[in-house]
């Protein structure tokens, strides 16, 4: 080691000792305190006894003593007297000495660094901690979110998608609460349904009924009403709530789904025959325009979308009046679609709880833009699926239609009829096939 | 007279899950919310009486281990015990714990300690599963909940303690 000028090393020798505080202790082999001196009070050790056990009185030599090396070191150990030293232990023959350096204010600059970055990483610590429990709870939202939407969607089934739609996007209340509503309803049922499927089997029967319903709730859709129940093999529809065009077409797209629907009811008599159904489907529509009250019927624990009243009770009447395949309309119905179907009058009726006398109408056929009568022709029944639309045939096909046609009149007429008297054996052309404009 | 005995007893574990707050409240019966943390090491004393037997246990406070500062081991020397201390409301203090005991028990072989999950007062934000904690104690460990701020756990642990390392 390099030799330090004696001045030099004086001052260095005295910088220290004041300085840092420089203190000792002198302990023996036996660990009795031999000696002791320097800034002693520094570190709370003025009163120290030599001649006495030293880890007696400095209780932090505890298990240091004896050395197991020639020296040790502790850095940065903080005493009693609140100040930190660091501690050098130096084997001197059989005796050690302990030496203590102030280190206090080296202790504090590197408490403030070390307190700084602790608490930056316990913060992020912390943001790790609280990203987790969010992600958590966004996975349990979304969890929770996912079984609401299957639920809902499962509801929807049971629902009209109007209704449906009005109380999921809130504009609808789930409460008590009725309208009063001018509403075009509808009524229609299968005739003779238990008669029609008595053959079938039950899954054969549900199988139908389901594509019927399926069918005509698609239709309805389509126009825009609103599918209020299914009772048993009967419809019910009503345009105008919650969703109205307004009175006019309100009733006209009740109108335009009706015939839509006896035409796709043609349609699904030939699928379902060919599939071995013997009789076909032939439902009676009743229509009626009126007042109705709509809205929530039923108890808090159990409720129904649905309309009542008179006007509804009349829409069910006129169905019940109709011919299979027909479609009957209340008057009120009908001064609003005059203009895009024929119709003829039927008796007067009377209705309990309408005070005016109702004229009912049967359906005879749209009218096209020009206001034409456009027939369409429709029979249905053992041994018999006829549906004719003029406007949906080829103009290549019609020699062809026409001559299958009276081929057909001919086989008729030349099967004459066991129980038909001689002399009317031919066929009635103007009834049959009848002109069943119901069926439009 | 009852004979006096000495024990070293140092204190380990990661930063800022309350060693010197087990300390404080076993010296001094307080406790204080403001963090301080410690560099190097603290030393105090404590005298416990086993009715047939007053140990004086030296409590040997050591900087929180992280990356920054890593124990070091010489610290150990001369320890007749160590007290394992991990933050229950952070999981991770609990492995610096585990790593802690195997380092120690690799360098001094095996001594008595006591392993506590501090700050049990905050029960919201606890994050050690009943499970691990289980584990533990089937190793014949003694593990206990401890809050440096209510008191729990904390004198029941230094006198179980003082009973292994001084018998």
């Amino acid at each position: 080691m390099e030799v330090l000028p004696a001045s030099l090393a004086e001052r260095l020798r005295e910088l220290t000792y004041n300085e840092r505080a420089v203190a000792y202790l002198h302990v023996d082999a036996a660990l009795t305190l031999m000696g002791a001196g320097g800034h002693l009070d520094n570190y709370g050790l003025a009163a120290v006894r030599l001649g006495e056990p030293v880890v007696e009185q400095v209780y932090f030599l505890e298990g240091l003593l004896p050395l197991e090396e020639s020296s040790y070191f502790v850095p940065s150990v903080e005493l009693d007297s609140g100040r930190a030293a660091d501690l050098h232990f130096h084997q001197d023959g059989a005796t050690v000495w302990v030496v203590l350096l102030d280190v206090t204010a080296a202790r504090d600059a590197a408490r403030q660094m070390q307190q700084k970055a602790y608490e930056m990483t316990l913060l992020q610590e912390k943001e790790v901690q609280l990203n987790r429990r969010l992600e958590s709870l966004n996975r349990d939202l979304e969890a929770a979110n996912d079984f609401l939407v299957t639920i809902s969607t499962k509801i929807s089934h049971y629902l009209a998608p109007q209704i449906y739609k009005s109380i999921f996007s809130g504009q609808k209340d789930v409460a008590i609460h009725t309208e009063r509503k001018e509403l075009t309803i509808f009524f229609s049922d299968i005739k003779d349904f238990t008669a029609t499927t008595e053959s079938l089997q039950p899954e054969e029967m549900t199988f139908l009924l389901n594509e019927y319903f399926t069918e005509m709730s698609t239709i309805a859709l389509k126009h825009g009403g609103t599918v209020d129940k299914f009772i048993g093999d009967a419809l019910v529809i009503f345009f105008g709530d919650p969703e109205t065009k307004g009175t006019v077409e309100d009733a006209r797209a009740c109108i335009n789904m009706a015939t839509e629907m006896q035409s796709r009811l043609a349609e699904l008599n030939v699928k379902w025959r060919s599939a071995g159904t013997e009789q076909p489907f032939r439902v009676r529509m009743g229509i009626n325009t009126g007042f109705c009250n709509v809205g929530n019927f039923g108890s808090t624990h159990r409720m129904d979308y649905t309309a009542i009243g008179a006007e509804v009770n009349l829409a069910a009447r006129l169905q019940s009046i109709a011919e299979p395949g027909h479609i009957v309309i209340s008057y009120d119905t009908y001064v609003l679609v005059r203009d895009i179907v024929a119709a003829r009058a039927l008796p007067q009726i009377s209705v309990k709880g309408v005070s005016r006398t109702v004229v009912p109408y049967v359906v005879e056929g749209v009218l096209d833009e020009a206001g034409r009568k456009i027939e369409i022709f429709s029979e249905h029944m053992t041994g018999l699926d006829f549906y004719l639309d003029p406007r949906a045939i080829d103009a290549t096909a019609l020699e062809r239609i026409r001559a299958t046609l009276r081929n057909a009149i001919a086989a008729l007429e030349t099967r004459g009829g066991e129980d038909v008297p001689a002399g009317v054996a031919h066929l009635d052309q103007k009834s049959s096939p009848s002109k069943v404009s119901g069926s439009l | 007279m009852t004979a006096v005995l000495q024990k070293k007893i140092c204190m380990l574990g990661g930063f800022s899950v309350g060693k010197t707050s087990l300390v404080k409240r076993y010296v001094q019966s307080v406790f204080s919310e403001t963090y301080l943390t410690t560099v190097g090491v603290k030393i105090d004393k404590k005298t416990v009486d086993l009715s047939d037997r007053i140990v004086n246990l030296i409590l040997w406070d050591l900087a929180g281990e992280d990356d920054i500062n890593s124990l070091r081991m010489t610290n150990l020397r001369g320890a007749a015990g160590y007290v394992l201390v991990a933050d229950g409301t952070r999981p991770s203090t609990l492995d610096v714990a585990l790593s802690l005991h195997k380092r120690v028990e690799a360098d001094f072989g095996p001594l008595p300690f006591v392993l506590l999950l501090n700050k049990s007062d905050l029960k919201e934000q606890w994050a050690i599963s009943d499970i691990a904690v289980a584990e533990l104690q089937q190793k014949g460990w003694w593990v206990q909940p401890s809050s440096a701020r209510t008191g729990e756990g904390v004198e029941a642990a230094f006198k179980d303690l003082a009973v292994r390392a001084s018998s």
